[in-house]
């Protein structure tokens, strides 16, 4: 699971993340809403342990990522906005580099595996990447996190720059995800996603968690009109 | 398996580079050039001392058979002269060092042992003592490192850029694995295609028993290159950008390989100015000049002091003259020669104090100093003829005086030269403290990225 416990990070004086306190069980997803500003990506920073929290524990699956974020990193996958990996690799050899970055062996077979459960079409897979769209680069990412057999998955802003097809096919492929038990965090502005594919809603403002909803107790109107009464109050 | 795994991706992904290919053909060809120029050189010195080495043989075999028939004017033979070679250096294609600036050979001749030493026979085309040997030396000190930065300039820099370093990162491998692993990748075709030169340029042309230096100058040529290594990585570890990192990493090639060394010259030339030769000259001709003038009072004097080496009928003649002149002159240029050899040898002390100021520096210094061709053996080499020459005087000087001939009896005891190399324990300690030195400081250097780049100092890979 995802844990944050008051955890605290400021930038000159400036609370960026404001005593949060998270919880996120296996099988969840829970949504971060919020403007540009209000914390989001920072809070993602402070789990894969990239920053250094001024105050509070980030935990994943048990691990500090602050005592020790090795092992925090080893049950996390992380999908940021936009999957950068090398172009002159071929999607087979990019999901073969960066799971061995993580410490885990697989076969070209394996790969290609995990590649197809992601979607990928299995002509591409041995294509250079330098030719994938951005859609396809996220489905190495998913693959990756198949990969890793990660605990819990981060993503940042995943389904922005997604036609919708692409967006709906990502949708499907977390919920996979999330009924295979994983922990998911996904920091968005996409309400019409959020609703359609959490399971918890929090509302983050000033790095502070301004609400925290079950999607199953609110409308597509609701979490609208909620999220905008949250940004002029 | 892990490790050799990432290895091989990371050198897949280093193929894939088409510029890699050009650098390392670059690289390549310079390596050849280098070889080969300097294969020129050492060919050209070979013969010069085989062809000195023949003709002193053959002297001594003609001279033999002569002195089987009858005796011989010491004269005659003396004025022959012996002549000392230096022997090839032991890895000649490694460094050309100081071989085409110091002669490796010396005739010395009774008549004009206070006169310098005649290099005419070595004379260098002055652009290449102005520029400098194009050999494998300066390829491995001066290019290497410039082409191991090519590769290694934006290896966190350039992913941070491309944002594959926040993906890398996040799957649990620390940043300075995830670099070393990479930078030892990618420098490691440069590092083999320049330890294959070195390996090449002592197996075509070292002589026996060059195994241990060879094996040292494979040594220092590694240490040398991770030390490049470490400071990419250093300075990887902060900088904000590629072009940040190229930037900054030339200004260090800049300051190590070219200001420091040429700083460091200036600084030992202020400090310890040698006389010039000149000078030298100079001041032999003007004792010459006086001792000439005084040559009956000189000789006279000489007789006094010396009454067992007067001729059988007190009756002087020109040699005899010519010996106590020479030997004033020697008297008198003495000092100006001591203290040029005692400057040369203290600017090269200072050398080697100061040689960590730059990696540069200590590696040409070991470089050549594992040739056989740096300043030290040349000083030996310059030692050992003095040596022959005080022998030469010693052996000619009282049978001119006394007129006795040269019999087949004095055969054995003319003076001859044969080169002592300097003890392998006194070239080996410079060397091996450079090596040392140079390891620290790549260590030093690895110890802080190591530091900077821990997770609790990410901050940096925060957008």
């Amino acid at each position: 699971m995802l844990e944050t416990i008051k955890l605290t990070k400021r930038f000159n004086g400036h609370v960026a993340v404001n005593e949060l306190n998270l919880a996120i069980q296996p099988g969840e997803v829970f949504a971060l809403l919020g403007p540009n500003g209000a914390g989001k990506t920072t809070t993602i920073n402070l789990l894969l342990g990239f920053l250094a929290p001024d105050a509070g524990e980030a935990r994943v699956n048990g691990a500090s990522v602050v005592d020790d974020p090795i092992a925090a990193r080893r049950h996390i996958a992380y999908i940021p906005e936009q999957v950068m990996l090398y172009p002159r690799f071929t999607g087979v050899e990019n999901l073969d580099y960066f799971s061995t970055l993580g410490g885990r062996r697989h076969t070209r077979g394996e790969l290609l595996g995990l590649l197809q459960r992601a979607g990928l079409p299995a002509e591409a897979a041995d294509r250079h990447v330098g030719t994938y769209s951005k859609g396809m680069r996220q489905k190495v990412g998913i693959a990756l996190a198949l990969a890793t057999e990660a605990k819990a998955l981060l993503l940042d802003e995943p389904t922005s720059g997604l036609d919708p097809a692409a967006s709906h096919e990502f949708s499907l492929l977390l919920r996979k995800l999330a009924g295979q038990g994983v922990a998911i965090l996904m920091a968005t502005h996409d309400l019409f996603r959020a609703r359609e594919d959490a399971t918890r809603i929090g509302i983050l403002l000033d790095g502070k968690l301004a609400g925290d909803y079950a999607t199953n107790d609110i409308k597509h109107l609701d979490l609208e009109k909620l999220y905008l009464k949250h940004l002029r109050a | 398996m892990i490790f050799p795994h990432l290895f091989r991706l990371e050198l897949r992904l280093l193929a894939r580079e088409r510029a890699a290919w050009v650098l390392f053909a670059l690289f390549a060809a310079a390596l050849a050039y280098g070889t080969w120029n300097g294969a020129r050189l050492a060919q050209r010195q070979r013969e010069i001392a085989t062809v000195l080495r023949q003709d002193s043989e053959q002297f001594q075999t003609q001279l033999r058979e002569v002195l089987g028939k009858q005796s011989v004017d010491p004269k005659a033979i003396a004025g022959r002269g012996t002549t000392a070679v230096l022997p090839p250096a032991p890895l000649p294609l490694l460094a050309t060092g100081q071989s085409d600036l110091s002669p490796g050979h010396e005739t010395v001749v009774l008549w004009k042992l206070a006169a310098p030493a005649d290099t005419r026979s070595e004379l260098e085309n002055p652009s290449h003592l102005m520029a400098g040997r194009f050999d494998l030396a300066f390829v491995l000190v001066w290019l290497f490192p410039l082409f191991l930065l090519a590769l290694l300039y934006d290896l966190m820099a350039g992913d941070r850029e491309a944002g594959t370093l926040r993906l890398a990162l996040a799957q649990g491998i620390t940043p300075w694995r995830w670099m070393a692993r990479r930078a030892l990748a990618r420098a490691l075709p440069m590092l083999a295609l320049a330890a294959l030169a070195t390996l090449a340029a002592g197996l075509l042309d070292g002589a026996g028993g060059a195994g241990t230096r060879l094996a040292l100058a494979l040594a220092v040529i590694l240490a040398y290159g991770l030390f490049w290594v470490a400071l990419a990585l250093a300075v990887n570890a902060v900088a904000r950008s590629a072009t940040n990192a190229a930037t900054a990493l030339g200004a260090a090639w800049v300051l190590l390989v070219l200001v420091a060394p040429t700083l460091l010259n200036v600084t030992v030339e202020t400090l310890y100015p040698t006389p010039s030769r000149p000078e030298l000259v100079a001041a032999g001709r003007k004792a010459s000049g006086e001792a000439e003038k005084r040559g009956g009072e000189l000789l006279n004097s000489f007789y006094r002091d010396h009454p067992e080496l007067a001729p059988p009928d007190q009756q002087a003649d020109f040699a005899a003259q010519h010996l106590t002149v020479q030997s004033e002159v020697g008297r008198a240029v003495e000092p100006v020669r001591e203290k040029f050899d005692a400057q040369l040898a203290r600017q090269q002390t200072a050398v080697a104090r100061w040689r960590f100021l730059s990696p540069a520096i200590a590696t040409h210094e070991a470089l050549t100093d594992l040739a056989g061709t740096g300043y030290w053996r040349h000083r030996v080499f310059r030692e050992q003829v003095g040596g022959l020459r005080q022998a030469v005087s010693e052996f000619f000087t009282p049978r001119i005086h006394k007129r006795e001939p040269i019999t087949l009896g004095d055969f054995d005891q003319l003076p001859r030269f044969e080169f002592r190399e300097e003890p392998t324990g006194v070239w080996m300690s410079r060397v091996v403290s450079s090596l040392a030195g140079m390891l620290v400081l790549a260590g030093a250097l690895s110890a802080w990225t190591w530091r900077s780049v821990r997770p609790a100092r990410l901050g940096l890979l925060s957008a």
